[in-house]
């Protein structure tokens, strides 16, 4: 029986789940929209991901990423816990190694990545808005009612596309309402957008930084042919759209999963957790400390009521008490608090998805 | 001298020292809690919203100060072309507008040595210059005793086998402070304190020789104030980051009072070096500081530069400019993070961990860049 190396990506937009043979291939992807709900989304994809790979699949190694990369950890027993921008340079890497550049555009930010000689020398990150990310065309697309799978084919029909302020999403949002009482065509305006996205991305995360050979671009947006058209345009490069770049985060956390597996020395075994504990009933929901005046909202994440992990405190104290094997008062004191105020916070979930 | 209770704004452990220095004055301090969420409940209502985060928290302190008995603000102005100049008048006029009446005392904090600074503290507290002395020679030895720790403990935190234990012995050392009064008490506390946090076992001296050097710069009141700046000395130094940073009080002190008292006057060395990329001296707020030590900590070799600053900061815009050039010159990278009123951490937590990911697989690269023909002594970006 061969062994996989699964990889959960989960975002502020879509929770992506991947396995990999014991060949680094990928042999099963799950793209989901999170919803608000990463516990929810991640279990059904992981779920999905066990029907393509079969009941009895013997699973090696566990990666996880993405803004909710803390709340997969802990639910799924990850081996490895990494931010995206190592999983991306190395899902990357192994799909195209020769890469200089990767181009991503995610839910709610967006990342450039330089690198020489298949190491990151260099990346950067959309500073406070979300401007310009995946977030912010979907909205747009609902709003010109175009199902957000088609905007790139729409942009593509343009002959003239229409200048449109790219900076912030509410400038954005009234030149385009303008430009379409002026009467311009749809496909026109959705070009526009698309031009004035990758504009500012240019603008504020390459910042002058030489963009070299070869040019990666991978994300959500990245199906969107408009976008790549443009960054070939403004780039004056060929641009490469890999196989799988929806999920190249949840590729590269699983990539990274079998190197941490592989270094392991005699072959220790992976941490996650199962396939048949998945079907639990899980919980998450904070809970205000009130030791002292830091107030960290400490979350805790309940299976079958059981008390799976708690995280967010910034002194240590809750995630110590844990590690010991006891159930830290914070969450008995809170309960019997909670049970006067009626409904109990139930902010974990909220909180996860949140970037 | 008149029996009364006074409230001061925080910036970072600057509470210690201050708290000493009106204590021995005869004065009860008001001091608010160090700065939390709820600092801004009030505060977030009143403040202008594109007024920048310090304000923000400032007011928050004074508020909770004056509700809680206090009858006189002392705050610390300085000069200089940066909204700060300004904030000595503004939270004057907004506290009164909210209906709040008290004493108001303005210490100017850009000339310590001022016979204006000695005349505000006679006026309102009838204390004679010996007693302002004597009170001063305190405050700086808690002032220097305080960064002494936390110098320690920034050290402490990378090379310990367990990092946590050093925000153990913090978090009870800020309880014990805050009960405690007078300078002899405080100066005892700090001095535990820092020899609990060096009789921390420490991993392997192997370990230590490969930690990331990384150096903060950026806008004072961030860098220097944990809650503002989301704890990251204590972020970086439990993903195993040495750190050092330039901004603070005692920087402050040492700049604006020790040093105008020596018989010869000499520029700042992060204004020396700024000049290397601005033709300028000044502008506005510390501006050319963060210029000088980020190219200070280039030249000094550090793995990263994190430029730190509160949204809307106007000098700090203008010093990113430079950025570009001096990452050329130097091929360190410098990454800059902007603070606001967000607790939403995953953000911030992802960058400072790619950031730190980065930095170690750029070491790795030069390394071996020999091995490739490449010159590390030539190495950019």
């Amino acid at each position: 029986m061969a062994d996989f190396f699964l990889g959960a990506d989960v975002g502020s937009v879509s929770t992506n789940v991947v396995a990999l043979d014991d060949q680094k291939q990928l042999c099963a992807k799950v793209y989901l929209r999170t919803g608000g709900r990463p516990l929810a989304a991640l279990i059904d994809g992981v779920r999905a991901i066990q029907k393509t790979i079969g009941p009895s699949a013997r699973v090696a190694g566990m990666g996880a990423t993405g803004s909710g990369r803390l709340l997969a950890g802990c639910l799924l027993g990850a081996d490895v816990v990494k931010n995206e921008i190592t999983a991306h340079a190395a899902a990357a890497l192994t799909t195209e190694p020769s890469v200089g550049t990767i181009l991503e555009i995610g839910g709610q930010d967006s990342k450039i990545i330089f690198l020489r000689q298949g190491t990151v020398v260099d990346f950067a990150m959309n500073t406070v808005c979300a401007a310009g990310t995946g977030s912010f065309l979907d909205r747009q697309a609902a709003r010109l009612n175009v199902p957000i799978e088609k905007f790139g084919q729409y942009a593509l029909l343009s002959r003239q596309p229409v200048r449109i302020a790219g900076r912030c999403a509410v400038f954005a949002e009234s030149d385009m309402v303008h430009k379409q009482q002026m009467g311009h065509t749809l496909p026109d305006i959705v070009r526009g957008l698309c031009e004035a996205i990758v504009r500012n991305y240019i603008n504020n995360l390459a910042k002058g930084k030489k963009i070299e050979p070869a040019v990666v671009f991978q994300g959500g947006v990245a199906a969107n042919a408009g976008i790549v058209e443009e960054f070939k345009r403004q780039l004056g490069c060929d641009v490469v759209v890999p196989r799988h770049y929806d999920v190249m985060g949840a590729l590269g956390s699983a990539l990274l999963a079998y190197e941490v597996m592989e270094r392991k020395a005699g072959g220790q075994a992976t941490s996650f957790v199962g396939f048949d504990r998945l079907h639990r009933d899980y919980d998450a929901r904070s809970v205000e400390c009130d030791d002292c005046v830091n107030a960290c909202e400490v979350i805790e994440l309940r299976a079958d009521g059981g008390l799976v992990s708690c995280w967010g405190d910034r002194c240590g104290k809750w995630s110590a008490v844990l590690a010991k094997g006891q159930e830290p008062s914070l969450f008995a004191r809170t309960e019997r608090d909670q049970g006067s105020r009626g409904e109990g916070l139930k902010l974990g979930a909220q909180r996860a998805e949140k970037d | 001298m008149k029996h009364e209770k006074v409230t001061f704004p925080h910036m970072g452990v600057s509470y210690i020292p201050v708290k000493v220095l009106l204590e021995s004055l005869g004065l009860s301090c008001v001091v608010p809690p160090v700065n939390n969420p709820r600092t801004l409940e009030k505060s977030l209502v009143q403040a202008p919203e594109f007024m920048c985060f310090p304000y923000k928290l400032i007011l928050g302190n004074l508020l909770y100060g004056l509700d809680h008995g206090a009858q006189t603000i002392v705050f610390g102005g300085s000069r200089g072309p940066c909204r700060q100049e300004y904030y000595n008048d503004v939270l004057q006029a907004a506290l009164r507008d909210m209906g709040y009446s008290f004493d108001y005392v303005n210490l100017n904090l850009s000339k310590l040595w001022t016979r204006e600074n000695y005349e505000a503290a006679r006026r309102a507290w009838g204390v004679n210059l010996r007693q302002v002395l004597k009170s001063l020679i305190l405050t700086v030895d808690v002032l220097f005793a305080v960064e002494a720790l936390y110098e320690c403990a920034r050290r402490k935190r990378c090379r310990a086998c367990d990092g946590s234990a050093v925000d153990v012995i913090l978090q009870h050392y800020t309880d014990a402070v805050g009960r405690a009064r007078g300078y002899a008490a405080v100066k005892g506390l700090t001095r535990q304190a820092r020899r609990d946090v060096q009789g921390l076992p420490e991993k392997d001296a192997k370990d230590a020789a490969d930690l990331l050097r990384v150096a903060i710069v950026g806008e004072i009141f961030v860098t220097s104030d944990a809650y503002a700046n989301l704890n990251i000395e204590r972020k970086l130094g439990r993903l195993g980051v040495d750190i050092t940073t330039y901004m603070g009080a005692a920087a402050w002190v040492r700049e604006h009072l020790l040093r105008k008292l020596m018989p010869f006057q000499k520029r700042e060395l992060a204004q020396e070096l700024a000049r290397e990329f601005w033709g300028v001296d000044d502008i506005g707020g510390h501006g050319v500081q963060t210029v000088g030590n980020s190219v200070l900590s280039s030249r000094r070799g550090f793995d990263g530069i994190i430029h730190l600053y509160p949204l809307t900061c106007m000098p700090e815009i203008a010093a990113q400019s430079a950025f570009g050039a001096i990452e050329e010159r130097y091929g360190v990278p410098i990454m800059t993070l902007v603070v606001d009123e967000m607790t939403g951490e995953a953000g911030f937590d992802t960058r400072l961990e790619a950031f730190v990911d980065m930095l170690a697989s750029r070491r790795r690269y030069w390394a071996t860049a020999r091995e490739r023909g490449e010159d590390p002594s030539k190495r950019q970006i």
